[in-house]
């Protein structure tokens, strides 16, 4: 039994790294290679800042960027991608949750593409132990 | 944090930017959570916080990395424990927990990402080998000894919704239902308030024999009497053992079903067991099961080598030395194993009594030209101060007379010790685990 949900803010504190300023080309990984030749597959929210964001700072860093609804992503969607970015918008609004705002995701049994899934998204698309504290 | 992870270095090596903030109250109550100091050494991923920004996420730590699928990277500042994970690994999926998007991240948080993104390419088709919970990681168990902590003195009523209607409880009602009644019994928990320190203890004698049960976690009396850990492969060992002298074994079988994920159409199990014994992982997360891991599995991410420091992270470090270092044909010397536990961690003396944890264990490789001149020489131990069992803690020494072959031969060798053990806190024990250390010697011929 849990007493409640969890909630993370901050993951942990720093100053803003300096001195660090996003290349104009992609970066090369030591020893030769273009680490970051990769496609990404944005699945999130359509039409929202975080999708815009997403994308604008996918494309500094990686030749190809496609965006999907993480409601449409399956197996198929994701196959010609190398990694997939999963989000979604906000759930909450002035501290208090949103009923029915999360998303509405029913990945194939056989999904297995590389996923990054922000925030609670993990729970929504993979649960196991991948889920709520 | 595993800043040895890749994410943190390669393909960006990233500068992470580091200051303090007090470590959480609510951080206390929880495994790993009582000695930590008044301030914590964080890292800043993304500006904004709840409620400006919606909540993170942040997952159960606790089994997090028994399935070789899975990798626990960091915590991240939540309302439960230290250990939570924020970021990790379960197959393919990677889970990122802040909830601030790329106009929030700092410089460094976006670095990481880009790295994540990179690290993630390679799992390709590797979908989690557990879809879903079978149950709680024993350490659960603490976390539940931390509720009593936390509430056992509060003047609270907790209402529960059920079939029966709406329910009323005290707190020390509600943390009763959180143990099973047997585990209650047999920590001497009568009536009346419970005793955290002892319901832990408790717990810490038998961790290596605790299952899942329909209650919650209790001692397997037949794990008892095998007298071994049911996620140690000597259980494998013991079974087969049994099974080969008497295949109608009772408590063998019961063991049998209850532990080994075993195939369809059931095998020979003791032809089973010896065949896979040194692939079969543990998982309390997937049923208190021994599991067969798929068979291309992309590794973790190896772990760095041996820190020089112990921390809460790898709370058992080690070094070893010959002493003296340059020996002579027939000389005799001492390989000594230099070991130190971080703050509130001990490990169990070799020829530790009275606890089913995992007694320390070395075993030396030597070169040719050496040999071992009698038994390990252990450091003095003293009793826990809850338990009352013999522990090591602090930085202590194994010394092993070793000697020089009359007609060795001149030059540099190079020895070895694998150091088995398991490490506890006051609130946890780690699986058990081991370390290799290596030094040189040098033979010379006067």
């Amino acid at each position: 039994m849990r007493l409640h949900r969890s909630w993370a803010g901050l993951a942990f504190l720093a100053s803003i790294a300096s001195g660090q300023t996003p290349p104009t080309a992609a970066p090369r990984a030591a020893g030769g290679g273009d680490a970051t030749d990769l496609s990404i597959l944005y699945a999130g929210a359509p039409g929202g800042e975080r999708e815009k964001h997403f994308v604008e700072f996918l494309e500094e860093w990686f030749p190809e960027v496609h965006t999907i609804s993480l409601e449409e992503l399956d197996s198929k969607a994701a196959e010609p991608f190398d990694v997939v970015v999963a989000d979604w918008k906000p759930q909450y609004k002035d501290g208090r949750s949103l009923p029915g705002a999360g998303p509405k995701v029913h990945l194939d049994p056989g999904y297995s593409k590389p996923t990054i899934c922000l925030a609670s998204v993990g729970a929504a698309i993979c649960g196991g132990k991948l889920d709520w504290l | 944090m595993r800043l040895d992870h890749p994410i943190f270095h390669v393909p960006l090596e990233t500068k992470l930017d580091w200051s303090e903030i007090a470590t959480p109250e609510n951080y206390r109550n929880w495994p790993g959570g009582r000695d930590l100091p008044a301030r914590m050494k964080v890292w800043r991923v993304h500006d904004g916080e709840f409620p400006a920004i919606d909540v993170g996420m942040v997952s159960d730590p606790f089994g997090y990395e028994d399935s070789p699928d899975c990798e626990w990277i960091s915590s991240g500042v939540n309302s439960k424990g230290p250990n939570s994970v924020a970021l990790g690994r379960v197959g393919n999926f990677f889970h990122w927990g802040f909830f601030g998007d790329p106009s929030l991240m700092t410089e460094s948080g976006k670095r990481v990402f880009v790295n994540t993104i990179c690290w993630m390419k390679q799992f390709d088709g590797q979908r989690p080998i557990l879809p879903a919970k079978a149950s709680q990681s024993r350490d659960w168990a603490f976390v539940y000894v931390g509720y009593i902590r936390e509430l056992g003195d509060r003047d609270t009523t907790f209402t529960s919704h059920g079939p029966d209607g709406e329910k009323k409880q005290t707190a020390q009602e509600f943390l009763r239902t959180l143990f099973p009644a047997e585990v209650l019994a047999a920590a001497g928990q009568g009536e009346g308030k419970l005793d955290a320190d002892k319901v832990e203890a408790y717990y810490r004698e038998h961790l290596e024999q605790l299952v899942s049960g329909q209650k919650g976690l209790v001692v397997d009396a037949d794990v008892v009497e095998l007298g071994v850990s049911n996620r140690t492969p000597e259980i494998l060992d013991r079974l087969a053992e049994r099974l080969t002298t008497d295949p109608k074994d009772a408590l063998a079988l019961r063991c049998v079903e209850r532990y080994l994920d075993l195939p369809k159409p059931k095998p020979d199990v003791v032809a089973w067991i010896r065949a896979n014994r040194d692939r079969l992982y543990f998982s309390d997360v997937g049923g208190f099961k021994w599991r067969l891991p798929p068979d291309k599995l992309v590794p973790r991410a190896p772990r760095a080598e041996t820190p020089v420091e112990p921390s809460a992270a790898k709370p058992v470090v080690a070094t070893a030395s010959v002493e003296p270092a340059k020996l002579a044909p027939g000389a005799t010397a001492k390989l000594v194993v230099h070991v130190r536990t971080a703050p509130t961690w001990h490990i169990y003396p070799r020829e530790a009594t009275g606890t089913p944890n995992a007694k320390a264990e070395l075993t030396p490789t030597l070169p040719a030209g050496l040999a071992t001149a009698g038994d390990w020489i252990d450091p003095e131990s003293h009793p826990d101060a809850i338990s009352r069992i013999a522990i090591l803690e602090g930085a202590f020494d194994f010394a092993l007379p070793i000697r020089v072959a009359d007609d060795a031969v001149s030059g540099r060798r190079k020895l070895r010790c694998k150091l088995a053990y398991q490490c506890c806190d006051p609130f946890m024990c780690r699986p058990p685990e081991s370390l290799e250390v290596e030094c040189e010697v040098v033979i010379a011929v006067q």
